[in-house]
């Protein structure tokens, strides 16, 4: 995908989250989308992209922040080269399962860092995200998935 | 190696705007940012913000109908009462002609507020309004909806302003109950909210009213907040625990009033 449409995708995923996702959120919790957008494209071995949607996504949520300038931006940075790392040495082939599993991982420990900054913050709440988030991930995956194969079959006709 | 081309860019973009930040130098880009997006918010708030309430009402249908029937009794009984608080006010205004005394102003002014913009993380129970330092808004400002304290402005920017609402972990209210007069303080949280820190000899009663105190300075007293619920504390505790239902439905907030104080 051209990398200019890839920026203008990842800059609506981020002015959704911070648009609409506020209004889709029960019990007072929403997932964060590109948290889970970086972690699917990097597991889907699309690690330009994960790092095009950490950076930009991450820089326009900070325009939405409370929270120091660059917060967001490092935060999921570290995450996509974390997995970057991870699914190039240790994982061969994208897996489902596994993939919602390190997701689940990812957002337990990016919440982590928000019960560090909010005292009395519960647990549950955590639990309850984790939940949300791997709802959204399911078709997430599954679109990348078939994007992946499309890109591989072209590559192979080519 | 192109990816750590992106990389590199996006940390280096990262730090410039940083420093940029920490000077106070993005405050009006991202007040703009706020108030160009309010639109589609307002868009969101009104097409998306009705689904989870959807889904909550319907779970909780039970509970709506059971509690429409006791708000209709709890109407009719207030009805009864101000007709009499009328007739009331009438002689009080009668008596204060005689004794020759003057109807003391309202010593505070209401601003109207529109909310523009939630943190995109929701674990922090703050809001964006579309008035700042430009409106006379100033930080610790009390910020009231339906007549009830909803929380108090906690940063000003020149057309903007952030609000910590009192469902927040980290907010905290000076409050008192208005039967038993105990006072305590009202914090945020998941469990709802709860009054922490208020002396074992208070004898609490069931539905009183809980309003602000006004110790502080921050926030005027005598400001409603809710009625207690139950009192939660465990035994052993020092201080008594109690927790406190707020008629306002902190997912829905439309329109905010700032309760400007005058000087």
């Amino acid at each position: 995908m051209n990398k200019f449409f890839q920026i203008i995708f990842v800059i609506l995923i981020a002015l959704l989250q911070i648009t609409i996702m506020p209004f889709l959120s029960f019990y007072g919790v929403w997932p964060n989308l590109i948290l889970i957008l970086v972690v699917m494209l990097i597991l889907n071995g699309f690690n330009e992209e994960g790092f095009i949607a950490a950076g930009v996504g991450g820089l326009v949520m900070e325009f939405a922040s409370i929270y120091f300038f660059g917060f967001y931006s490092l935060v999921f940075v570290a995450v996509a080269v974390i997995l970057y790392f991870l699914n190039s040495r240790f994982l061969n082939e994208p897996n489902f399962y596994l993939s919602l599993a390190i997701l689940a991982i990812f957002v337990f420990v990016y919440d982590g860092i928000f019960l560090l900054l909010t005292p009395n913050m519960s647990w549950s709440t955590i639990i309850f995200n984790i939940a949300y988030s791997l709802l959204i991930a399911w078709p997430t995956y599954h679109l990348l998935s078939y994007y992946h194969k499309r890109i591989n079959e072209t590559e192979l006709t080519i | 190696m192109r990816k750590w081309r992106i990389l590199i860019i996006i940390i280096s973009l990262t730090i410039v705007l940083a420093v940029v930040s920490a000077f106070g130098w993005l405050n009006y880009p991202k007040s703009w940012f706020w108030k160009t997006l309010q639109p589609a918010r307002v868009v969101a708030q009104f097409s998306f913000g009705k689904i989870p309430n959807f889904f909550r009402d319907l779970f909780h249908l039970s509970t709506i109908i059971g509690q429409n029937k006791s708000l209709q009794e709890e109407n009719l009984n207030l009805q009864s009462k101000l007709s009499k608080l009328q007739e009331v006010e009438y002689e009080n205004e009668i008596l204060k002609k005689e004794l020759s005394f003057s109807r003391s102003e309202d010593s505070s002014q209401m601003i109207a507020a529109a909310i523009i913009g939630q943190p995109p993380s929701g674990y922090l129970r703050t809001l964006l309004i579309d008035k700042g330092e430009s409106n006379a808004i100033s930080k610790g400002q009390a910020v009231i909806s339906q007549g009830f304290l909803v929380g108090k402005v906690t940063k000003v920017y020149p057309s903007t302003s952030e609000i910590t609402l009192i469902t927040d972990f980290n907010s905290l209210i000076p409050v008192v109950l208005q039967n038993s007069r105990g006072t305590g303080l009202l914090r945020g949280g998941l469990d709802g909210l709860v009054i922490e820190s208020i002396p074992l000899n208070i004898q609490t009663e069931p539905q009183e009213n809980v309003i602000t105190s006004g110790l502080g300075g921050e926030i005027p007293a005598g400001i409603a907040v809710g009625k207690l619920k139950k009192v939660i504390s465990k035994e052993g505790e020092i201080f008594q625990k109690v927790l406190v239902a707020s008629p306002v439905d902190f997912s829905r907030l439309e329109v905010l009033f700032i309760l400007k104080r005058n000087e």
